[in-house]
């Protein structure tokens, strides 16, 4: 078999039992909601694409510009998180055993999980596109159909950077480091990278290989097409927004309108593109590097080290269950006991247990820090790593049972919720109080009771957040994302209404506590309601 | 000490059924739960242990329904589930301490059966190592280990000698009898011998009815005369295999040597012969699958239509 068609197989394999799952429905109805939201009409309480306010008349070109340009940097981040799993589900399935006998040469596996990754997310982007189409006969600014100018766009921009993500997936999934929680972290900072790094060109679409979600490609002909719309206008300097913008002074308002039929796609333009796509498939070929082919003897070195002295182990003739001299009716009885001590230990212990014992230090060095640094210091800088740094013992809350395959012990014990879920959301604010307790101790010392509310009340939402993502989607994927954006918005960037850890005094008089206190609630609410439905099937 | 299965039926989504009308009664005494592949054994042992919900009928614990209120029989009941998993990262020890635990046992007395149980499932030199490195079968025994911990009244075992060595699974067995004295144990497996040697009880299943519940005795009695040796030529193989249920054959040098189930002699030449309980159980599932297929077959029909000869209940 020529590797062409092993590598369609490995291809449509993969995306049909993707498409297939019912989760892929949902993905599929949140992409067409997307589209909905990135173009509202004139004078909705938010904006997404405008200059000095001004946007293009919602005609082809220019939805198709603002789907693309908004698309780009939600899918690949988002879609990152969405199509990492393609070899983790055939080494869980035992799909990769099988594989790993044929002649399957490891290049045409990863190219072929690299294409199939690319094929989720351009399904995603032509789902978009067509979106689109609707949108622009609903909001019937401009009611000429331009089929071609609509879908360029997301074609020449969006697609190379999605081959890019597609190709990081599968190489963070070959190592063995990237390829848990680790990895999903990693990559948000590589992606915040990315954008930093290879930031648009207002004014020449030719700098460099071009910016990663490929904005240099339209924004200088927006800009130029704004500026002889509107004379006033320097399109150097003017104010340009991307993405969504609820800011009073911005949003609500009216904006003026002007015609925009689109850039004009040079072939140098095009070729810019071309080397994102060189790239995503030069990582696709390089994923075959690390890539283990699923031999798990090629585990990491405490995997190792813990199999290897369990092989040996032949019982002994006769002991294999010792009631021959020990009568297992005459064994010792366990009396009953209501405490959640034991129940709260095992937690901690499964929470942290896993984790290398420099995590341990490390930690630890973080809450003493908390302790004794400037109390400044310590709300803008410590306190914000610190709640960090256990991001990963956090994330595996409430869906240990289905990544580990326990439910059925667990949900068989008498008062699985009052009991097991409880101590789970125990262990984790218990963790994340402790890792912060020099924060809030020295702020209830100063006297600052408002601020001190606002830290406990941090305290308990982040493990509220990771239980009812756990719960609810069975892996820490969700927590790990929507805690990261959360944690890079509010307390890095320091945007008070999102500032959950309460950074500056801004975070209270935006009412951030007030927020996160409902919102733990309703998380924790959210939480109970999803591991009651687990236990009611 | 009484479980009731009363009626219980359980639909997954609009078309599939895996439990249909199913009732049964259980005092002490080991039951083994007898069903070819997707009978519906481990919907019911999952439905029994509280895992999961009947969508009709109810299942009572000393008269009280479990899907309303489960707490009681989860407090004394010891449940090995056919797949289940462990967390890598902890040893056994912690992980039978962190699971008596949930079944809410003071941490003192706990720690000392869990000592015993280590050293009733040879576990006490692996004890101090993560269970990511057991094999199948030494996970298993955590798994035996992990479901005696609160010396359960109600102990289901579903499919527990998968993973397990022949040797191991003798001794699981001798276990299991040990046990049964004061305790309700059902066992489902589909490997008859696993229950020949333990089962007061035999419930068999099949397209998720209750096809007998008999002694092992009474359902060895109803195939008396039933089953039969017959050499033939090798060619006629494949014909005889279509009409008969073949239960065992032997290469001869003159032929092949089957032994048959049937309630007729299979023909000239054939002699019948002591029946097994794996005989027992091909005829009773024989029939149950001969009456489910032919025209007219409803859900009506109980475990005594399909299986006449055997008694429903013991």
């Amino acid at each position: 078999m020529n590797s062409g068609r092993v590598l369609f197989h490995v291809i449509r394999a993969d995306f049909l039992e993707r498409v297939r799952r019912q989760g892929f429905l949902i993905t599929l109805g949140a992409t067409l909601w997307a589209a909905y939201i990135f173009l509202p009409p004139n004078g909705a309480k938010y904006v997404t694409l405008q200059v000095a306010h001004h946007r293009g008349i919602y005609g082809s070109a220019w939805i198709g510009a603002a789907v693309s340009l908004l698309a780009g940097p939600f899918l690949s981040l988002i879609g990152f998180y969405l199509v990492k799993n393609t070899i983790e589900r055939d080494r869980l399935t035992g799909v990769g055993q099988i594989l790993a006998t044929t002649p399957l040469p490891k290049w045409v596996y990863t190219l072929g999980k690299t294409l199939s990754n690319f094929a989720v997310l351009a399904t995603l982007t032509a789902l978009l596109g067509v979106g689109a189409i609707g949108m622009q006969l609903l909001r019937a600014e401009d009611m000429h159909l331009d089929l071609v100018a609509l879908f360029t766009p997301l074609v020449v921009v969006t697609l190379p950077a999605l081959l890019v993500v597609s190709a990081l997936a599968v190489l963070f999934e070959a190592v063995r480091w990237l390829r848990g929680g680790l990895g999903n972290i990693v990559y948000f900072f590589v992606w915040a990278l990315l954008m930093v790094a290879t930031q648009p060109h207002r004014m020449t679409e030719i700098s460099g290989i071009g910016d990663f979600v490929g904005a240099s490609m339209l924004l200088p002909s927006i800009l130029h097409a704004t500026a002889a719309a509107f004379p006033g206008i320097d399109p150097n300097t003017a104010p340009l927004n991307i993405g969504f913008n609820f800011t009073p002074s911005i949003s609500g308002r009216h904006l003026e309108l002007f015609s925009w039929t689109g850039p004009h796609w040079t072939v140098t333009v095009l070729a810019l593109r071309l080397v994102w796509v060189g790239l995503g498939l030069l990582l696709a070929f390089a994923a075959s590097i690390p890539f283990d082919r699923f031999d798990t003897a090629a585990a990491s070195p405490r995997a190792r080290k813990a199999i290897a002295p369990a092989l040996p182990q032949a019982p002994a003739q006769g002991a294999l269950y010792a009631h021959e001299a020990q009568s297992v009716a005459r064994l010792p009885v366990a009396a009953r006991s209501p405490s959640l001590w034991p129940l709260l230990r095992g937690e901690l212990l499964l929470m942290l247990g896993g984790l290398p014992r420099v995590w341990g230090v490390l930690a630890l060095g973080l809450a003493v820090a908390c302790c004794f640094a400037p109390l400044r210091v310590t709300r803008e800088i410590l306190l914000p790593i610190a709640w960090l740094w256990p991001a990963l013992a956090w994330s595996s809350m409430g869906a240990r049972e289905q990544l580990h395959h326990t439910q059925a012990l667990m949900f068989s014990s008498p008062r699985p919720l009052a009991r097991q879920l409880a101590a789970c959301w125990a262990a984790g604010a218990l963790l994340a109080i402790t890792i912060g307790i020099g924060a809030g101790a020295r702020l209830l010392a100063s006297g600052d009771f408002t601020a001190a509310l606002a830290w406990l009340i941090g305290a308990l939402f982040i493990p509220t957040l990771a239980l009812a993502c756990g719960v609810w989607t069975g892996n820490g994927r969700l927590f790990e994302i929507t805690f990261l954006m959360l944690w890079y918005v509010g307390p890095i960037n320091h945007a008070p209404p999102l500032d959950f850890a309460a950074t500056r005094p801004e975070a209270l008089t935006a009412g951030a506590p007030l927020t996160f206190a409902i919102a733990t609630l309703a998380l924790g609410a959210l939480a109970v309601l999803g591991r009651l439905r687990g236990l009611r099937r | 000490m009484k479980l009731s299965i009363e009626h219980v039926g359980k639909r997954y989504g609009r078309d599939a059924l895996a439990l249909d009308d199913f009732s049964l009664e259980l005092k002490p005494g080991v039951l083994g739960l007898l069903g070819p592949n997707g009978a519906g054994k481990s919907t019911l042992m999952r439905i029994l242990a509280t895992v999961t919900r009947p969508t009709a009928g109810r299942v009572t614990w000393d008269g009280a329904d479990i899907a309303a209120n489960p707490d009681p029989l989860r407090e004394v009941l010891g449940y090995l589930p056919q797949d289940f998993g462990v967390y890598p990262n902890l040893t056994p020890l912690e992980f039978l301490e962190y699971l008596a635990a949930a079944r809410g046992l003071e941490a003192r007395t706990a720690r000392r059966r869990i000592d015993a149980l280590l050293e009733l499932t040879n576990l006490v030199d692996a004890r101090k190592r993560p269970l990511g490195g057991f094999s199948g079968g030494m996970r298993q025994r955590v798994g035996i280990a992990q479901a005696l911990l609160n010396d359960p009244q109600l102990l289901i075992v579903d499919e527990p000698t998968g993973g397990l060595d022949p040797e191991e699974r003798v001794r699981f067995r001798n276990l299991l009898s040990e046990l049964s004295g004061e305790r309700i144990v059902i066992l489902s497996t589909h490997i008859v011998s696993d229950i020949e040697a333990t089962a007061t009880g035999i419930a068999l299943i099949a397209r998720g009815r209750l096809v007998a519940h008999a002694s092992p005795e009474a359902l060895l009695r109803a195939v008396d005369g039933g089953v039969w040796e017959w050499q033939v030529p090798s060619a006629e193989l494949s014909r005889i295999r279509q009409a008969f249920r073949v239960s065992a054959m032997a290469r001869r040098r003159d032929g092949v040597l089957l032994r048959i189930v049937s309630e007729t002699s299979p023909g000239p030449g054939a002699t019948p012969v002591m029946p097994t309980l794996e005989d027992a159980y091909l005829f009773a599932i024989g029939r149950a699958e001969s009456a489910a297929r032919a025209p007219g077959a409803g859900p009506a029909a109980g475990p005594a239509a399909i299986a006449p000869a055997i008694p429903a209940s013991a």
